[in-house]
């Protein structure tokens, strides 16, 4: 199996991301999330990026202020699930355009948007940046279009009122 | 203002007042200009907070210690408890860094009930100190410019930062859950598997027992009173 989490951590311990590929209860999720980011967010600049959880192995990386963390299986490779989440910041960075976590704080659905089109079942279904950044823009066209869609049903809605 | 608050805390002259004066270029009112020896504790000042998604006005309280151990207790006790809830942030100022204060500063964060950020101010500019990381207290040199190796801003910037991604409404949701949880059950009527195996062992007992028909009915009935709020009666299932 590829990725079994995926977590958005502040340096505050608030997560505002956060994925899961397998079922997993809500209680359980709550200690994994708890667990994890307190294992994380001490962890010096210098030490290693793989961690060993519960049988489990936790690929993080740390970008400004914010901790992207992955759960994934012994067997899997965990320099590929660094380049992933690298991906996944490289998307959101130019989708936002210089994104910091304010953005990901009111847009955090925007976010999951870009992590379903790069993710499907924790593994990788689209490589290239170009693509999941087009399907994420078609995404907001299309829903842009319905909004002013319904705008002016409402205006006509009103007109007719009169 | 119906926003939560920042808590500028730290021991005289650590530079409580320097702070306040750089986040929002004024001086709070109220402070005493002539003596150097004035306490600056129940000090209050505003603040705007911008950014480019919403603008709050979020107040500044200041106060000061002189035992922090006594001073984290009051905090902590149940009187304090609407306090609390009053703050978004927590700014402790510091000339020298001391193990033992930022000791307790980090038990204070750990043993709140609703976390709040808690930012260790250092506000001395010759030395810099790299104190054990905590999910909850972090370390900011004030001084510092720039960003950092991952990108962090540091110095005030960071302090703003900090401040653009605490929660400041009251009506909030302070239980949250880490995960997006879809509505569900009504928690009241939820049962955790230890009430729930007792129930089950009530049940298996009530059929196995060698009672007369009658009691069984009567242990049913009370069984069942124990389960709903009002007091059921056989004639109830007719």
């Amino acid at each position: 199996m590829g990725i079994k989490f995926f977590l958005l951590v502040s340096r505050q311990g608030k997560v505002r991301l956060a994925k899961w590929f397998y079922a997993v209860p809500t209680k359980e999720r709550s200690k994994i999330v708890r667990d994890v980011s307190s294992l994380v967010i001490v962890r010096k600049p210098k030490m290693c990026n793989f961690v060993e959880y519960k049988g489990e192995k936790i690929v993080y990386r740390r970008y400004a202020s914010l901790f992207f963390i992955c759960g994934i299986d012994q067997d899997d490779n965990e320099l590929i699930i660094l380049e992933v989440i690298h991906k996944f910041v490289e998307v959101l960075d130019k989708y936002f355009g210089n994104v910091c976590e304010l953005d990901l704080i009111f847009n955090f659905e925007k976010a999951y948007y870009v992590l379903e089109e790069l993710l499907l079942a924790g593994e990788l279904q689209e490589s290239s940046k170009t693509n999941v950044l087009s399907a994420v823009l078609a995404g907001d066209a299309e829903s842009e279009v319905d909004a002013q869609q319904d705008t002016i049903q409402k205006l006509v809605g009103n007109v007719k009122k009169f | 203002m119906d926003s939560k608050r920042i808590l500028v805390i730290g021991k005289s002259k650590s530079g409580k007042v320097t702070f306040v004066k750089a986040l929002t270029g004024t001086l709070p009112s109220g402070l005493n200009l002539t003596s150097n020896e004035t306490s600056h504790a129940g000090l209050s000042h505003e603040y705007t907070l911008k950014n480019k998604y919403f603008q709050k006005e979020v107040g500044l309280w200041i106060d000061e210690y002189t035992n922090l151990e006594e001073t984290l207790e009051a905090y902590a006790s149940e009187d304090a408890k609407e306090v609390i809830n009053a703050i978004g942030a927590i700014i402790y100022t510091f000339r020298s860094y001391e193990p033992q204060e930022w000791s307790l500063w980090n038990t204070f964060s750990e043993n709140l009930k609703n976390p709040i950020p808690i930012v260790g101010l250092h506000m001395d500019t010759s030395s810099m100190v790299v104190p054990p990381d905590s999910p909850y207290l972090e370390y900011v040199a004030f001084f510092q410019t720039g960003k950092n190796e991952f990108g962090e801003k540091l110095g005030l910037e960071r302090v703003l930062e900090i401040f653009d991604c605490c929660e400041w409404d009251f009506d909030s949701n302070e239980n949250v859950s880490e995960d997006f949880v879809l509505p569900g059950k009504d928690s009241s009527m939820s049962l955790d598997d230890s009430e729930l195996n007792a129930l089950v062992n009530q049940v298996k007992q009530l059929r196995g027992s060698d009672l007369d028909i009658q009691e069984r009915k009567k242990q049913a009935i009370s069984f069942i009173n124990s389960l709903v709020d009002e007091r059921f009666q056989e004639s109830d299932l007719n």
